[in-house]
């Protein structure tokens, strides 16, 4: 019965529920990919071990420590592994390519283990200098072969006075998740100091694995609490809450999201609430007879507000359906950087159902009653 | 009237509009026997459709009693007259009021929806009131496609379909040219006469009113004669 009332409904004006159905797709697409990229805004990207802790300068992620703090956390009671990572930066202009340089040691796979190699590479990294582990997807894109040189224009001068560097592909890495990672090259931090003029002895980020998850905010504690008020002051905790700490430097991103959903669904409500109760207002002499056959007032409010449901689910469906198709496409058109970055969970489907009962519920309510309270005498007096 | 189907006794109808309190019907009493077909004729504002939608349960009156077959309509509240109106009255209007995006099938088919009749009983008697009206060729048609005359047949039809005992008419042929006109009067005729139904018939058109049993006249809330 319901069903042949809501069809009767919804085809009454076909076009104005396409555009209705469009306009709430649209809204649930930009929620569905704003939520699928929600974890590169808020740093809690899948695949962050929370058993890894990364000390890094307090003021300037991309700053230095000295390599001494490199022994004080290997020291700390609850550390099992430290290892370390300095990044140069190329000049696109000058190099071969324009990604990152990890200067590094080897136990780097060991430590960090979603960065992974074979133990040939490891082996030949350690017998040449200037060895260095293409990432494979830095590799497809260049097509980097063992054996061929790497020439770049670094942001470290060399001991030579230029900033020119040069290196040997002696293998390559990939990393389990965050793909982007593969888009730089692993090299020897202990010929990169060496070899530099400036910033000798210092490293920028320093990653410790703890025994445990649940000591490393202690250790994190303990680390930035020693270096307190010095030169050296670092800013240490889970990779995933200093991922997070950092985007957060930048502004709340989480904060901007939500007021812009708040406003994509505040229109969603307003303009499934204004359909709705136009759509009621036009059919007064349609519930009328309906009445007056026999329907009761509260099948016809039952009716309008599971009208209202379909509209809202359609859009649902399509624009969720929509995000979840687009997510392969940025992925691939990103050259898989962002795969493991961009994704929808389970929750964010639950959290666009809840929003879809939600908005359905609060749109519909006034028209139903409105269908509700209608007086077949009078609604068919004005006919 | 032992047999009659409808008894409306001391009627009075009345409406607040402002300060001022308004009498539709005052005091009003009749009796329409089954099988009746009786025409109601006034002037606008006497009361005719107020006296209908009484008698059709879609109103209760201020005081007074209005029943039908047995039935206190004004004891009874919202849910159950519609349930009562589902199963023993059948309306048919001036603008036929059919759902546009329904096919003549469908809008007939509505008031079954109701029962907890199959789909193919649902059919059989959908296709028995199209073919009472003689529509049953245009059962897939949307009432766009439809004349003025075969929209009204639908809408009788939907009145039918569901076997009421009596048919409330409200200027059933007041939208329509005259050659229509005496069409569907023609077929309210055969209702009454071959199927029994008993007829109120409201319309401001002598014509139509002849085709009536009898005819009654309502003024300012009165019957007049």
């Amino acid at each position: 019965m319901y069903w042949v009332l809501i069809k009767a409904s919804l085809f009454r004006k076909k076009i104005r529920t396409f555009l209705t159905i469009a306009s709430i797709s649209i809204a649930f697409l930009l929620f569905g990919l704003l939520n699928s990229m929600s974890a590169i805004f808020t740093g809690s990207m899948q695949g962050m071990a929370a058993d890894v802790i990364m000390v890094m300068p307090k003021y300037n992620m991309f700053g230095t420590q000295p390599y001494s703090n490199v022994e004080y956390v290997r020291s700390l009671e609850g550390v099992e592994k430290v290892t370390h990572m300095t990044m140069m930066t190329s000049d696109p202009l000058g190099s071969m390519f324009d990604g990152m340089i990890f200067a590094t040691d080897e136990n780097i796979f060991d430590v960090y283990t979603r960065f992974q190699t074979t133990e040939e590479s490891k082996e030949a990294m350690l017998q040449r200098p200037d060895g260095v582990l293409v990432g494979k997807l830095l590799a497809d894109q260049k097509g980097f072969k063992v054996g061929d040189k790497v020439r770049t224009k670094a942001s470290f001068k060399h001991e030579d006075g230029t900033f020119n560097w040069e290196f040997e592909v002696v293998g390559f890495y990939t990393v389990k998740n965050l793909t982007g990672d593969e888009l730089g090259i692993m090299a020897n931090y202990k010929y990169i100091d060496d070899s530099r003029m400036t910033m000798k002895g210092t490293t920028g980020y320093i990653i410790a694995e703890v025994l445990s998850p649940e000591l490393a905010d202690g250790i994190s504690n303990k680390i930035d609490k020693n270096f307190e008020n010095s030169d050296r002051a670092t800013r240490s905790g889970p990779e995933n809450q200093l991922a997070m700490e950092m985007v957060g430097d930048f502004g709340d991103i989480e904060l901007i999201m939500n007021l812009i959903l708040s406003a994509v669904f505040f229109t969603i409500l307003l303009v499934t609430g204004n359909t709705m109760s136009q759509a009621v207002r036009e059919r007064t002499a349609d519930l009328a007879v309906l009445k007056s056959i026999g329907y009761g007032d509260f099948q016809l409010f039952v009716s309008v507000m599971l009208e209202a449901f379909i509209i809202i689910f359609s859009g649902l469906i399509v624009g969720m359906g929509i995000a979840l198709l687009m997510i392969p496409l940025i992925i691939a058109a990103s050259q898989d950087m962002l795969q493991d970055a961009i994704y929808l969970t389970s929750s964010a489907f639950i959290t666009a159902f809840l929003i879809g009962i939600l908005v359905s519920l609060v749109s519909s309510f006034m028209p139903a009653r409105q269908a509700l309270k209608l007086k077949v005498v009078d609604a068919l007096a004005k006919g | 009237m032992s047999d009659s189907l409808v008894s409306v006794k001391a009627v009075n109808k009345t409406y607040q509009r402002g300060g001022e309190k308004l009498v539709v019907l005052d005091d009003l009493s009749l009796e329409v026997p089954k099988g009746d077909f009786l025409a109601l004729m006034g002037p606008s504002g006497s009361g005719k459709s107020t006296l209908l939608n009484l008698i059709g349960g879609l109103d209760t009156p201020t005081s007074g009693s209005v029943e039908v077959d047995g039935e206190r309509l004004d004891s009874l509240n919202s849910k159950a007259l519609s349930k009562w109106r589902s199963s023993h009255v059948g309306f048919i209007f001036q603008f036929y009021n059919l759902l546009p995006v329904l096919t003549a099938f469908r809008n007939v088919e509505l008031p079954l929806l109701l029962t907890k009749l199959s789909g193919s009983q649902r059919k059989q008697h959908v296709e028995t009131a199209l073919n009472i009206v003689s529509l049953a060729d245009r059962a897939s048609h949307k009432p766009n496609e439809l004349s003025g005359g075969q929209q009204q047949r639908v809408a009788i039809a939907r009145a039918l379909v569901s076997d009421p005992d009596i048919l409330v008419c409200d200027e059933p042929t007041g939208d329509l040219d005259r050659d229509t006109a005496t069409d569907i009067l023609n077929l309210l005729q055969i209702l009454n006469r071959d199927h029994g139904k008993t007829i109120l018939m409201v319309t401001h058109d002598p014509m139509a009113a002849d085709s009536a049993k009898r005819t009654l006249h309502l003024d300012k809330g009165r019957l007049t004669h």
